[in-house]
């Protein structure tokens, strides 16, 4: 960055800083996991209810909204052994110091642009997550991931001896599916299950003072990650690109996101959303959420077939979400 | 190598390790070493034997419990010379195994896996998955 600020201070720079976190394998320097000693042992259940309300306090998600139950297909935290609770609670050390230590970097990022002096005019965007918590490392967690992708679920067994190393380059490790469950609050399900946003949703932040007047300020139009290029476009003040190489580009599917800055109720353009992922599917259009979940990620049961899921129906403007069962089929079928 | 003798080891997910190896460490010069396995049943997964050659005489065998039915990883290569990223065995370090010989040509001969169509479609299905997890 400094490199290309020296050689070039009269024009803007681009980075993509890609992060392998926070995505399995679970990999942090022990000190970063002995920073959440203990602060997991409540379970799953709890959490989820503690990061609903911390949501509730910092205005994320409206004082009326109601939580979830948890699936019958996750298992509860009560109904877990002294033992399973014991390599769980630690999973979810090493994932939060993983989290943590991630975030450090990031901060040595914008600290290197406010010695630059050019904080205040960087469009940051932060996205931290893994398409919605992933429920990839089966109902117990896995000290090495891989053998869920080879179809075996780890069980306290295999798990337990590795409970002082956790989190080291000799564990290739991912947490049970329930701290996944608790990750996607206030949202259903988890990543993979794209038809619900669980499946589909990361915190964003966008930062960006020279050009923002509001602070700390929380933005509720439907947005989606093909925003950001032309959010980026926008911020840059350049032309899409009719053409690079002489290839002609298909138009972008995402709209720039720059219209909400100075107005927090702008009406939304990015206006319909298709999801999909394992036949787990759904369409976001005005304010309507229709989805059906298919599959489960973790459940090797024979799937029905596409035609015979049940679908559910969600408005995101209307203070009910439970499903609506009279005049709402019409809706759902256009 | 494993003190200049020729050296196998199988890892089953870092829970279970088979370890094999010839007994006389290589004189200096050409050699031919074969690293063969004959898997005990077409199904993925299934154990088998193993064996290894120098110069076309067998100088180890063993037997390997059972095997990783579909994939060893998602996103690391196959390594020839030298192991990187996660380790196959703990008795070298990252970044201090490379080999010190030189290797002219390694040769991968593979065998038809008479799997059954369930099988071949567990396969298909795992390698999917494997690339829709690494995203």
């Amino acid at each position: 960055m400094q490199a290309q600020h020296a050689l070039t201070p009269d024009k803007p720079f681009f980075v993509y800083f890609a992060l392998g976190a926070v995505h399995s394998p679970h990999h942090v320097p022990k000190e970063y996991i002995d920073r959440y000693k203990g602060r997991f042992d409540q379970g799953w259940d709890a959490l989820r209810e503690e990061i609903f309300t911390r949501q509730k306090q910092m205005g994320v998600i409206p004082a009326y909204a109601q939580l979830t139950k948890r699936p019958s297909e996750i298992p509860s935290w009560d109904s877990q052994t002294p033992e399973q609770k014991k390599i769980e609670a630690r999973q979810m050390e090493t994932f939060a110091g993983f989290a943590e230590h991630t975030d450090e970097q990031i901060g040595r990022l914008v600290d290197a642009l406010r010695e630059m002096g050019v904080f205040d005019n960087t469009l940051f965007i932060y996205i931290l997550g893994d398409n919605g918590a992933s429920a990839e490392g089966g109902p117990e967690g896995a000290y090495n991931e891989l053998m869920a992708l080879n179809g075996i679920v780890s069980t306290a067994e295999i798990n337990v001896p590795h409970l002082d190393h956790w989190g080291d380059p000799s564990t290739y490790p991912h947490y049970a599916i329930g701290w996944a469950w608790a990750g996607a609050t206030p949202f259903q399900w988890t990543k993979q299950i794209a038809s619900h946003y669980g499946g589909t949703t990361d915190r964003t932040i966008i930062h960006w003072p020279a050009r923002i007047k509001g602070k700390g300020e929380i933005r509720s139009q439907f947005t989606y990650v093909t925003d950001i290029a032309p959010t980026v476009l926008e911020a840059a003040v350049l032309p899409f690109p009719e053409s690079v190489n002489g290839t002609v580009q298909r138009p972008f599917d995402g709209t720039s996101m720059i219209y909400t800055f100075d107005n927090p109720k702008a009406k939304e353009t990015h206006t319909t959303q298709y999801f999909e992922m394992f036949g787990n599917r759904g369409i976001y259009h005005d304010g309507w959420i229709a989805c059906t979940r298919h599959s489960i990620p973790w459940l090797m049961t024979p799937l029905p077939p596409l035609n015979k899921d049940v679908w559910e129906l969600y408005t995101t403007w209307l203070r009910i979400s439970a499903k609506l069962t009279t005049w709402l089929p019409k809706i759902l079928r256009s | 190598m494993k003190e200049g003798k020729a050296h196998h080891e199988y890892n089953y997910f870092g829970v279970e390790r088979t370890n094999i190896g010839g007994q006389t460490a290589l004189s200096p010069g050409k050699h031919e070493i074969k690293y063969e396995f004959i898997i005990d049943a077409p199904k993925p997964g299934s154990g088998g034997k193993c064996a290894l050659y120098v110069d076309g005489q067998q100088v180890a065998t063993g037997h390997i419990p059972k095997t990783q039915p579909f994939a060893f990883s998602a996103d690391e290569g196959a390594d020839v010379g030298f192991d990187n990223e996660t380790m196959v065995s703990n008795d070298y370090k990252p970044g201090e195994n490379k080999f010190t010989g030189k290797i002219i040509k390694v040769t991968i001969e593979t065998k038809p896996s008479n799997l059954s169509a369930a099988d071949k479609k567990a396969v298909e299905d795992a390698q999917e998955m494997a690339a829709v997890i690494e995203d």
